[in-house]
Protein backbone atom coordinates (compact mmCIF):
# COMPACT_ATOMS: atom_id res chain seq x y z
CA UNK A 1 0.00 0.00 0.00
CA UNK A 2 3.31 2.40 0.74
CA UNK A 3 4.30 2.20 -2.58
CA UNK A 4 1.19 3.44 -3.76
CA UNK A 5 1.07 6.65 -2.12
CA UNK A 6 3.37 8.68 -3.97
CA UNK A 7 1.31 8.34 -6.98
CA UNK A 8 -1.50 9.02 -5.08
CA UNK A 9 -0.30 12.14 -3.74
CA UNK A 10 0.60 12.79 -7.57
CA UNK A 11 -3.22 12.67 -8.62
CA UNK A 12 -4.56 14.03 -5.76
CA UNK A 13 -2.93 17.08 -8.00
CA UNK A 14 -6.01 16.56 -10.61
CA UNK A 15 -8.04 17.48 -8.20
CA UNK A 16 -6.28 20.41 -6.34
CA UNK A 17 -6.47 21.60 -10.11
CA UNK A 18 -10.41 21.83 -10.15
CA UNK A 19 -10.32 23.08 -6.76
CA UNK A 20 -7.76 25.85 -7.53
CA UNK A 21 -9.39 26.74 -11.25
CA UNK A 22 -12.70 27.18 -8.97
CA UNK A 23 -11.59 29.93 -6.56
CA UNK A 24 -9.95 31.77 -9.19
CA UNK A 25 -12.74 31.68 -10.68
CA UNK A 26 -14.98 33.06 -8.28
CA UNK A 27 -11.98 35.03 -7.03
CA UNK A 28 -11.75 33.31 -3.52
CA UNK A 29 -7.86 34.35 -2.36
CA UNK A 30 -8.06 32.22 0.75
CA UNK A 31 -9.13 29.25 -0.88
CA UNK A 32 -6.78 29.60 -3.96
CA UNK A 33 -4.18 29.98 -1.56
CA UNK A 34 -5.15 27.09 0.30
CA UNK A 35 -5.33 24.60 -2.71
CA UNK A 36 -1.92 25.92 -4.10
CA UNK A 37 -0.16 25.68 -0.99
CA UNK A 38 -1.35 21.75 -1.05
CA UNK A 39 -0.73 21.12 -4.72
CA UNK A 40 3.23 22.51 -3.73
CA UNK A 41 3.75 20.40 -1.03
CA UNK A 42 2.48 17.31 -2.48
CA UNK A 43 5.06 18.23 -5.27
CA UNK A 44 7.39 18.72 -3.00
CA UNK A 45 6.33 15.13 -1.02
CA UNK A 46 5.81 13.10 -3.85
CA UNK A 47 9.12 12.96 -4.97
CA UNK A 48 10.60 12.57 -1.72
CA UNK A 49 8.55 9.92 -0.39
CA UNK A 50 8.47 8.05 -3.87
CA UNK A 51 13.13 8.38 -3.49
CA UNK A 52 12.37 7.09 0.11
CA UNK A 53 10.57 4.14 -0.61
CA UNK A 54 12.42 3.29 -4.22
CA UNK A 55 9.76 2.86 -5.97
CA UNK A 56 10.94 5.63 -8.27
CA UNK A 57 9.99 5.58 -11.78
CA UNK A 58 10.05 6.93 -15.36
CA UNK A 59 6.21 6.59 -15.68
CA UNK A 60 5.93 8.37 -12.09
CA UNK A 61 7.70 10.94 -13.11
CA UNK A 62 5.75 11.53 -16.14
CA UNK A 63 2.62 11.53 -13.96
CA UNK A 64 4.04 14.10 -12.14
CA UNK A 65 5.20 15.80 -15.04
CA UNK A 66 1.46 15.76 -16.08
CA UNK A 67 -0.36 16.68 -13.64
CA UNK A 68 1.89 19.69 -12.83
CA UNK A 69 1.02 20.64 -16.14
CA UNK A 70 -2.88 20.51 -15.59
CA UNK A 71 -2.83 22.33 -12.31
CA UNK A 72 -0.79 25.13 -13.53
CA UNK A 73 -2.52 25.24 -17.23
CA UNK A 74 -5.93 25.51 -16.05
CA UNK A 75 -4.84 28.60 -13.23
CA UNK A 76 -3.31 30.22 -16.17
CA UNK A 77 -6.76 29.36 -18.42
CA UNK A 78 -8.82 31.15 -16.09
CA UNK A 79 -6.87 34.62 -15.93
CA UNK A 80 -6.78 34.25 -19.94
CA UNK A 81 -10.74 33.83 -19.66
CA UNK A 82 -10.78 36.90 -17.15
CA UNK A 83 -8.40 38.74 -19.60
CA UNK A 84 -5.55 38.93 -17.41
CA UNK A 85 -3.08 37.25 -19.81
CA UNK A 86 -2.91 36.90 -23.46
CA UNK A 87 -4.15 33.73 -24.89
CA UNK A 88 -0.85 32.82 -26.51
CA UNK A 89 0.45 32.35 -22.75
CA UNK A 90 -1.32 29.04 -23.22
CA UNK A 91 0.13 28.14 -26.21
CA UNK A 92 3.23 28.48 -25.00
CA UNK A 93 2.92 26.38 -21.98
CA UNK A 94 1.79 23.70 -24.28
CA UNK A 95 4.48 24.11 -26.57
CA UNK A 96 6.70 23.76 -23.56
CA UNK A 97 5.16 20.53 -22.37
CA UNK A 98 4.87 18.93 -25.94
CA UNK A 99 8.59 19.71 -25.97
CA UNK A 100 9.18 18.31 -22.68
CA UNK A 101 6.97 15.16 -23.91
CA UNK A 102 8.61 14.57 -26.99
CA UNK A 103 12.34 14.51 -25.29
CA UNK A 104 11.61 12.54 -22.59
CA UNK A 105 9.78 9.91 -24.52
CA UNK A 106 12.78 9.75 -27.23
CA UNK A 107 15.50 9.48 -24.18
CA UNK A 108 17.32 12.74 -25.69
CA UNK A 109 20.07 14.34 -23.55
CA UNK A 110 18.44 18.02 -24.00
CA UNK A 111 20.79 20.62 -22.19
CA UNK A 112 18.06 22.88 -20.65
CA UNK A 113 19.26 25.56 -18.42
CA UNK A 114 16.18 26.66 -17.15
CA UNK A 115 13.16 23.88 -17.94
CA UNK A 116 14.01 22.11 -14.86
CA UNK A 117 12.92 24.95 -13.14
CA UNK A 118 10.02 26.38 -15.44
CA UNK A 119 7.35 24.42 -13.15
CA UNK A 120 8.78 26.00 -10.09
CA UNK A 121 8.19 29.33 -11.32
CA UNK A 122 5.35 28.85 -12.66
CA UNK A 123 4.06 27.91 -9.25
CA UNK A 124 5.79 30.64 -7.67
CA UNK A 125 4.05 32.99 -10.27
CA UNK A 126 0.93 31.91 -9.42
CA UNK A 127 1.30 32.13 -5.74
CA UNK A 128 3.17 35.96 -5.93
CA UNK A 129 -0.30 37.47 -8.08
CA UNK A 130 -2.40 35.32 -5.24
CA UNK A 131 -0.87 36.99 -2.61
CA UNK A 132 -0.31 40.50 -4.79
CA UNK A 133 -2.92 40.80 -7.18
CA UNK A 134 -0.96 43.89 -9.08
CA UNK A 135 -1.12 44.93 -13.04
CA UNK A 136 2.66 45.63 -12.96
CA UNK A 137 3.65 42.38 -11.05
CA UNK A 138 1.35 40.62 -13.36
CA UNK A 139 3.15 42.03 -16.40
CA UNK A 140 6.55 41.55 -14.81
CA UNK A 141 5.58 37.58 -14.45
CA UNK A 142 4.59 37.08 -17.62
CA UNK A 143 7.45 38.98 -19.33
CA UNK A 144 9.61 36.85 -17.23
CA UNK A 145 7.76 33.51 -17.81
CA UNK A 146 8.13 34.29 -21.15
CA UNK A 147 11.77 34.80 -21.19
CA UNK A 148 12.59 31.29 -19.29
CA UNK A 149 10.45 29.90 -21.66
CA UNK A 150 12.20 30.94 -24.96
CA UNK A 151 15.51 30.00 -22.99
CA UNK A 152 13.95 26.47 -22.59
CA UNK A 153 12.69 26.28 -25.77
CA UNK A 154 15.39 27.73 -28.08
CA UNK A 155 18.08 25.41 -25.80
CA UNK A 156 16.11 22.79 -26.48
CA UNK A 157 15.64 23.02 -30.41
CA UNK A 158 19.25 24.13 -30.76
CA UNK A 159 20.23 20.78 -28.97
CA UNK A 160 17.93 18.76 -31.19
CA UNK A 161 19.68 20.29 -34.58
CA UNK A 162 23.31 19.31 -33.07
CA UNK B 1 19.75 23.47 -4.39
CA UNK B 2 22.01 26.55 -3.49
CA UNK B 3 20.61 27.59 -6.83
CA UNK B 4 16.78 27.30 -5.71
CA UNK B 5 18.20 28.86 -2.67
CA UNK B 6 19.22 31.51 -4.79
CA UNK B 7 16.27 31.89 -6.48
CA UNK B 8 13.56 31.64 -3.66
CA UNK B 9 15.76 34.12 -1.49
CA UNK B 10 15.87 36.95 -4.15
CA UNK B 11 12.23 36.56 -4.96
CA UNK B 12 11.24 36.88 -1.11
CA UNK B 13 13.28 39.81 -0.99
CA UNK B 14 11.86 41.22 -4.15
CA UNK B 15 8.11 40.23 -2.92
CA UNK B 16 8.75 41.58 -0.02
CA UNK B 17 9.47 45.39 -0.94
CA UNK B 18 6.57 45.19 -3.02
CA UNK B 19 4.61 44.08 -1.24
CA UNK B 20 5.42 47.08 1.81
CA UNK B 21 2.38 49.51 0.79
CA UNK B 22 0.21 46.31 0.40
CA UNK B 23 0.55 44.64 3.58
CA UNK B 24 3.55 44.77 6.12
CA UNK B 25 2.43 41.48 7.52
CA UNK B 26 2.74 39.53 4.06
CA UNK B 27 6.16 41.91 3.15
CA UNK B 28 7.56 40.61 6.67
CA UNK B 29 6.92 37.32 6.27
CA UNK B 30 8.07 36.98 2.74
CA UNK B 31 10.98 38.96 4.16
CA UNK B 32 11.75 36.28 6.95
CA UNK B 33 11.28 33.52 4.62
CA UNK B 34 14.35 34.95 2.84
CA UNK B 35 16.28 35.25 6.13
CA UNK B 36 15.21 31.89 7.08
CA UNK B 37 16.41 30.32 3.26
CA UNK B 38 19.59 32.52 4.03
CA UNK B 39 20.27 30.89 7.64
CA UNK B 40 19.61 27.09 6.24
CA UNK B 41 22.07 27.87 3.88
CA UNK B 42 24.46 28.81 6.00
CA UNK B 43 23.57 26.25 8.39
CA UNK B 44 24.30 23.84 5.78
CA UNK B 45 27.07 25.44 3.68
CA UNK B 46 28.75 28.42 4.90
CA UNK B 47 31.28 28.68 2.15
CA UNK B 48 28.35 29.01 -0.22
CA UNK B 49 26.75 31.51 1.56
CA UNK B 50 28.38 34.71 -0.34
CA UNK B 51 27.73 32.94 -3.69
CA UNK B 52 24.12 33.24 -2.54
CA UNK B 53 24.10 36.29 -1.33
CA UNK B 54 26.06 38.00 -3.78
CA UNK B 55 23.92 36.52 -6.83
CA UNK B 56 20.39 37.62 -4.42
CA UNK B 57 21.52 41.39 -4.53
CA UNK B 58 22.64 41.17 -8.62
CA UNK B 59 18.85 39.98 -9.09
CA UNK B 60 17.56 42.32 -6.25
CA UNK B 61 19.28 45.25 -8.40
CA UNK B 62 18.38 43.84 -11.82
CA UNK B 63 14.88 43.72 -10.45
CA UNK B 64 14.43 47.02 -8.95
CA UNK B 65 16.58 48.90 -11.94
CA UNK B 66 13.65 46.60 -14.34
CA UNK B 67 10.76 47.58 -12.41
CA UNK B 68 11.81 51.12 -11.93
CA UNK B 69 13.17 51.74 -15.40
CA UNK B 70 10.92 49.63 -18.03
CA UNK B 71 8.10 48.46 -16.13
CA UNK B 72 6.72 51.84 -14.25
CA UNK B 73 7.57 54.59 -17.34
CA UNK B 74 6.09 51.58 -19.31
CA UNK B 75 2.84 51.38 -17.91
CA UNK B 76 2.22 54.95 -16.96
CA UNK B 77 3.23 56.70 -20.34
CA UNK B 78 0.52 58.69 -21.15
CA UNK B 79 -2.00 58.19 -23.68
CA UNK B 80 -1.79 60.20 -26.50
CA UNK B 81 -3.97 63.25 -26.41
CA UNK B 82 -7.50 62.12 -27.30
CA UNK B 83 -10.27 64.99 -26.40
CA UNK B 84 -13.78 63.64 -27.32
CA UNK B 85 -16.79 65.36 -27.20
CA UNK B 86 -20.44 63.71 -26.91
CA UNK B 87 -23.72 64.62 -26.84
CA UNK B 88 -22.81 67.83 -27.58
CA UNK B 89 -26.24 69.84 -27.02
CA UNK B 90 -27.26 68.12 -23.32
CA UNK B 91 -28.92 69.95 -21.07
CA UNK B 92 -28.95 67.85 -17.91
CA UNK B 93 -25.12 68.20 -16.97
CA UNK B 94 -21.75 68.62 -17.80
CA UNK B 95 -19.18 66.15 -17.35
CA UNK B 96 -15.41 65.83 -18.15
CA UNK B 97 -13.70 62.82 -18.23
CA UNK B 98 -10.00 62.46 -17.85
CA UNK B 99 -8.40 58.91 -17.90
CA UNK B 100 -5.65 57.39 -18.00
CA UNK B 101 -6.15 53.99 -20.49
CA UNK B 102 -3.54 51.83 -19.36
CA UNK B 103 -2.03 48.79 -20.69
CA UNK B 104 -5.51 46.77 -20.60
CA UNK B 105 -8.67 47.23 -21.95
CA UNK B 106 -10.62 47.10 -18.73
CA UNK B 107 -10.06 50.85 -17.60
CA UNK B 108 -11.06 52.24 -21.35
CA UNK B 109 -14.15 49.76 -21.27
CA UNK B 110 -15.52 51.31 -18.01
CA UNK B 111 -14.71 55.51 -18.56
CA UNK B 112 -16.36 54.59 -21.99
CA UNK B 113 -19.99 52.97 -20.09
CA UNK B 114 -19.41 55.90 -17.57
CA UNK B 115 -19.47 58.51 -20.26
CA UNK B 116 -22.73 55.90 -22.12
CA UNK B 117 -24.31 56.16 -18.73
CA UNK B 118 -24.04 59.58 -18.93
CA UNK B 119 -24.95 60.18 -21.89
CA UNK B 120 -28.38 58.21 -21.46
CA UNK B 121 -29.16 60.91 -18.63
CA UNK B 122 -28.78 64.15 -21.39
CA UNK B 123 -25.26 64.94 -20.02
CA UNK B 124 -22.83 67.03 -22.67
CA UNK B 125 -19.34 64.48 -21.65
CA UNK B 126 -16.02 65.23 -22.43
CA UNK B 127 -13.93 62.30 -22.48
CA UNK B 128 -10.10 62.94 -22.46
CA UNK B 129 -6.68 60.98 -21.75
CA UNK B 130 -4.48 62.45 -18.79
CA UNK B 131 -1.91 64.26 -20.22
CA UNK B 132 -0.80 67.73 -20.95
CA UNK B 133 -4.02 68.71 -23.17
CA UNK B 134 -6.61 67.73 -20.92
CA UNK B 135 -8.31 70.46 -20.18
CA UNK B 136 -7.63 72.24 -16.46
CA UNK B 137 -9.95 75.09 -16.27
CA UNK B 138 -13.20 73.12 -15.00
CA UNK B 139 -15.09 76.14 -14.57
CA UNK B 140 -17.61 74.71 -17.64
CA UNK B 141 -18.37 71.26 -15.90
CA UNK B 142 -20.76 70.34 -13.31
CA UNK B 143 -18.72 66.58 -12.47
CA UNK B 144 -15.01 65.64 -12.94
CA UNK B 145 -14.57 61.92 -13.37
CA UNK B 146 -11.11 60.70 -12.87
CA UNK B 147 -10.24 57.09 -14.18
CA UNK B 148 -7.22 55.37 -13.42
CA UNK B 149 -5.69 51.67 -13.48
CA UNK B 150 -4.50 50.92 -9.93
CA UNK B 151 -0.51 50.59 -10.34
CA UNK B 152 1.69 49.10 -7.11
CA UNK B 153 -1.02 49.99 -4.93
CA UNK B 154 -1.27 53.54 -6.23
CA UNK B 155 -3.60 54.98 -9.15
CA UNK B 156 -1.79 55.37 -12.38
CA UNK B 157 1.01 58.30 -12.43
CA UNK B 158 -0.58 60.35 -15.76
CA UNK B 159 -3.91 60.52 -13.23
CA UNK B 160 -2.33 61.66 -10.26
CA UNK B 161 -0.21 64.70 -11.94
CA UNK B 162 -2.98 65.36 -14.03
CA UNK B 163 -4.91 66.49 -11.26
CA UNK B 164 -1.72 68.53 -9.74
CA UNK B 165 -1.81 70.21 -12.76
CA UNK B 166 -5.59 71.42 -12.03
CA UNK B 167 -4.65 71.58 -8.08
CA UNK B 168 -7.11 73.64 -6.09
CA UNK B 169 -10.58 71.61 -7.55
CA UNK B 170 -12.09 74.62 -5.38
CA UNK B 171 -15.15 72.29 -4.00
CA UNK B 172 -15.64 70.36 -7.44
CA UNK B 173 -17.72 67.15 -7.76
CA UNK B 174 -15.78 64.54 -8.03
CA UNK B 175 -16.18 60.40 -9.05
CA UNK B 176 -13.02 58.35 -9.12
CA UNK B 177 -13.06 54.90 -11.44
CA UNK B 178 -9.88 52.56 -10.14
CA UNK B 179 -9.62 49.33 -12.37
CA UNK B 180 -7.06 46.68 -10.67
CA UNK B 181 -5.76 43.27 -11.11
CA UNK B 182 -7.89 42.01 -8.39
CA UNK B 183 -6.69 45.07 -5.68
CA UNK B 184 -7.54 48.70 -5.47
CA UNK B 185 -8.00 49.26 -2.19
CA UNK B 186 -4.61 50.71 -1.24
CA UNK B 187 -5.01 52.92 -4.59
CA UNK B 188 -8.47 53.80 -3.12
CA UNK B 189 -6.85 55.50 -0.17
CA UNK B 190 -4.20 57.74 -2.33
CA UNK B 191 -6.92 59.08 -4.91
CA UNK B 192 -9.47 59.58 -1.86
CA UNK B 193 -6.41 61.75 0.07
CA UNK B 194 -5.13 63.82 -3.03
CA UNK B 195 -8.47 64.47 -4.04
CA UNK B 196 -9.22 65.55 -0.65
CA UNK B 197 -6.01 67.49 -0.38
CA UNK B 198 -7.00 69.38 -3.75
CA UNK B 199 -10.16 70.19 -2.12
CA UNK B 200 -12.25 68.19 -4.38
CA UNK B 201 -15.98 66.97 -3.11
CA UNK B 202 -15.42 63.36 -3.51
CA UNK B 203 -18.63 61.75 -4.31
CA UNK B 204 -18.05 58.01 -4.45
CA UNK B 205 -14.89 55.57 -6.16
CA UNK B 206 -15.86 52.81 -8.04
CA UNK B 207 -13.96 49.97 -8.85
CA UNK B 208 -13.49 47.55 -11.22
CA UNK B 209 -11.23 44.60 -11.37
CA UNK B 210 -9.71 41.93 -14.14
CA UNK B 211 -9.94 38.69 -12.11
CA UNK B 212 -12.19 39.55 -9.91
CA UNK B 213 -15.81 39.42 -9.97
CA UNK B 214 -17.65 42.80 -9.69
CA UNK B 215 -21.48 41.32 -10.20
CA UNK B 216 -21.31 41.42 -6.21
CA UNK B 217 -20.81 45.10 -6.50
CA UNK B 218 -23.01 46.06 -9.43
CA UNK B 219 -25.29 42.65 -10.47
CA UNK B 220 -23.26 42.31 -13.40
CA UNK B 221 -19.77 41.33 -14.53
CA UNK B 222 -19.78 43.32 -17.37
CA UNK B 223 -17.29 46.98 -16.24
CA UNK B 224 -18.76 48.43 -19.39
CA UNK B 225 -22.07 47.63 -18.07
CA UNK B 226 -22.21 48.33 -14.64
CA UNK B 227 -20.15 51.67 -15.07
CA UNK B 228 -23.09 52.64 -16.89
CA UNK B 229 -25.86 51.30 -14.88
CA UNK B 230 -23.94 53.51 -12.17
CA UNK B 231 -23.92 56.63 -14.37
CA UNK B 232 -27.16 56.39 -14.89
CA UNK B 233 -27.99 56.11 -11.22
CA UNK B 234 -25.91 59.07 -10.26
CA UNK B 235 -27.22 61.13 -12.68
CA UNK B 236 -30.90 60.12 -11.84
CA UNK B 237 -29.87 61.54 -8.32
CA UNK B 238 -27.95 64.22 -9.48
CA UNK B 239 -29.19 67.48 -7.72
CA UNK B 240 -31.75 65.55 -5.08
Amino acid sequence: MARHIPNLLTASRLILAALLAVALWQYRPGWALLWWGTAVLTDVLDGWLARRLGVCSTRGALFDAVTDFVLLWSAFAVWVWRGAYPAWFLLLLALLFGQFLLSARRGWLVYDPVGKYYGAALYAALGALLLLPDYLLSYALLAGLTGLAAVSLASRLFMYNQ
Amino acid sequence: MFILATILVSFGFSLGVLAWPYSRALSGVSVGISLAMLAWVAWRQRTALPGVLGSTAVFCLLAALGWNLLLMPWANHEAPSQIELRNANGTAGAALIVYHPGRSELQTEAVNGFAEGLVAADWRVTLATANAAAPTDLAAYDLLVVGAQSYTWAPARPVQAYLRRVGNLGGKPVVAILSGLGETGPATTVMADLLTALNGNLLNIYHVWQIRPIDELYGTDDPRLAMRQTAVSLAAAWGK
